[in-house]
């Protein structure tokens, strides 16, 4: 097949699509290589919650620079959403997103509402009691109303995005998964090649592996991948009009219901640092306890009797410095759209826009703070390792687990020193190699399961 | 695939170290990695044992691709071939 394409897009979630339809409003020719339809097992994107978060994934400890720039972009997305939808024949988003403390954490809302009152967005205390539909735990500290928030079915925009593309004639879709991308040339599962004058690479927690060498030699930095686990659920005891999630916190996306059509609620997510991601892994009994654990503790017990009708596990791209990488690589030929982490859906509009301007004008996206090639700070490990103790200890209680101030305190003071203990003994190679390839917080969790397994040096 | 046999015994044997007490006596060439139960994190003590009984690296890259113990031996022996043996 050697029909010329001007741009071939080697990936299918909502991002790498969102670039294919806005390439083709802007007049380009494009070539789609990954599957259109199965199950796409490992996509972020269709296991994605789909919570479109202008500000409530804000966290206290956020590095200011961070949020301004991510709070910008986010707004920015806001803003092209309700027109983008339209154009695309999907329902408008639905508004309104209810962010609730669990009991203790009521200064996790702090800076969430400040960021959106700080953007002229309203945010509104109530008590934990005023949130309707459904029974919050009476330990629960508050509750922030946030009516701007709002999300979408993101099975419903990959599916619309998918019969936008494939109908259009100045499009081509190679339904086989991505292989490798070098220069301008993808190859996909069984041998084949495209051959485009560009290619955009927008496949999230696999993009390092279809590079060569992992795409350092084209200044790709790393690429680490959060798996999550989310399930929808039949829960007619639990009548949800509006998002309700808890903020960020202990390494995960806070606990969060989507309401989707019908009675269907979708209960996200799980995350789980991952340096060498395996899309065909099911979810396991352990990410399931600990999701189900979180909803029917920190939201509602009622989600006990919900029936489970589908379980995804999803592998989120993100970087060391936790913003996403858009733009030119090291090889003019090879762009990136990826390392959107947990926002990729709502970013998918404003990022298609920014890579489409790179492709108009080469240059375009040189300054912007996600562009590729840009300085990527390692963070400092004892920063991150005594900044965690404290999630870490949230992390391993789940949910509704006490320990008294003291043992809690003791043990904020022990586990930094234990780790930094751990990380410079000699047999602990394995440690250190994952602690290398992945110095953020994400990593403690692992760090901690990772001491246990056979052969890890002990 | 030309895998010498002391490779190949090396891999095997580290391969059998890093997975489940259980699933030791299922390790062969043709098992998969999910099939001992080796999950990504498993995958970094055998690519940290894989190194040190054969001195050759096992790149983060290369993990993901990883689906068999035979790719393993191969992904090895593509680089024996190449010269990168330390």
């Amino acid at each position: 097949m050697s029909e010329a394409r001007d741009i071939a897009i080697a990936g299918t979630g909502a991002v790498g699509l969102a670039v294919a339809w806005e390439l083709l409003q802007r007049g380009v020719t494009v070539a789609v290589i990954g599957p259109r339809g199965g199950e796409h097992r490992g996509q972020a994107s269709r296991a994605a919650g789909a919570m479109l978060s202008t500000f409530s994934e804000i966290e206290p400890g956020h590095d200011p620079a961070r949020v301004a720039a991510e709070t910008a972009e986010r707004l920015a997305a806001h803003d092209l959403y309700p027109a983008w939808l339209d154009r695309l024949g999907v329902g408008p988003a639905r508004a309104g997103t209810w962010v609730v403390a669990p009991g203790g954490r009521r200064a996790w809302l702090a800076p969430i509402a400040a960021a959106a009152l700080a953007a002229g967005h309203p945010a509104e205390f109530h008590d934990a009691g005023e949130v309707p539909g459904l029974h919050l735990p009476a330990e629960s500290a508050g509750a922030l109303w946030l009516p701007t928030e709002a999300s979408i079915d993101s099975l419903a925009l990959v599916e619309a995005l998918t019969d936008a593309i494939a109908g259009h004639p100045g499009a081509r879709w190679e339904d086989a998964v991505v292989v490798a991308v070098d220069g301008g040339i993808v190859t996909y599962e069984g041998g084949g090649t495209i051959t485009a004058g560009q290619v955009v690479l927008a496949a999230g927690a696999m993009t390092g592996s279809l590079l060569p060498e992992g795409g350092r030699a084209i200044g790709v930095p790393p690429i680490l991948a959060g798996r999550g686990v989310s399930l929808l659920l039949d829960a007619p005891g639990v009548p949800l009009e509006h998002v309700v999630r808890t903020p960020n916190a202990a390494f995960a996306c806070g606990v969060h219901l989507v309401p989707r059509a019908g009675r269907t609620l979708y209960l996200g997510g799980t995350n789980r640092l991952t340096i060498s991601p395996d899309p065909q892994r099911r979810p396991s009994v352990g990410e399931l306890m600990a999701l189900i654990g979180d909803a029917v503790a920190l939201l509602d017990h009622r989600l006990a009797t919900a029936e489970v009708t589908t379980a995804r596990v999803g592998l989120r791209p993100y970087t060391i410095d936790h913003l996403p990488l858009i733009g030119r690589t090291g090889d003019p030929r090879v762009l990136l759209a990826t390392a959107t982490y947990r926002c990729g859906v709502l970013l998918a509009p404003r990022l298609a826009a920014l890579v489409a301007s790179e492709i108009e004008a080469p240059g375009a996206l040189d300054a912007h703070p996600y562009r590729v090639l840009r300085p990527v700070a390692t963070p400092e490990p004892e920063a991150v390792i005594s900044g965690a103790a404290a999630d870490l200890i949230d992390h391993l209680l789940q949910g509704d687990g006490h320990l008294s101030a003291q043992a809690r305190a003791e043990l904020a003071a022990f586990f930094p020193a234990a780790l930094q203990a751990l990380l410079a003994r000699p047999g602990s190679t394995a440690l250190r190699r994952l602690w290398q390839a992945a110095p953020v917080p994400e990593a403690i969790p692992s760090l901690l399961s990772l001491t246990g397994r056979p052969g890890a040096g002990q | 695939m030309t895998a010498t046999s002391p490779l190949r015994d090396a891999v095997l044997a580290a391969v059998a170290m890093s997975c489940q007490p259980g699933t030791q006596g299922q390790v062969s060439e043709h098992a998969t990695l999910a099939g001992l139960g080796l999950d990504s994190l498993d995958r970094i003590t055998l690519a940290v044992a894989v190194e040190e009984a054969t001195g050759l690296p096992v790149p983060d890259d290369a993990l993901p691709g990883l689906r068999t113990v035979a790719d393993l031996i191969s992904c090895l022996v593509t680089q024996e071939e190449g010269g990168t043996h330390l």
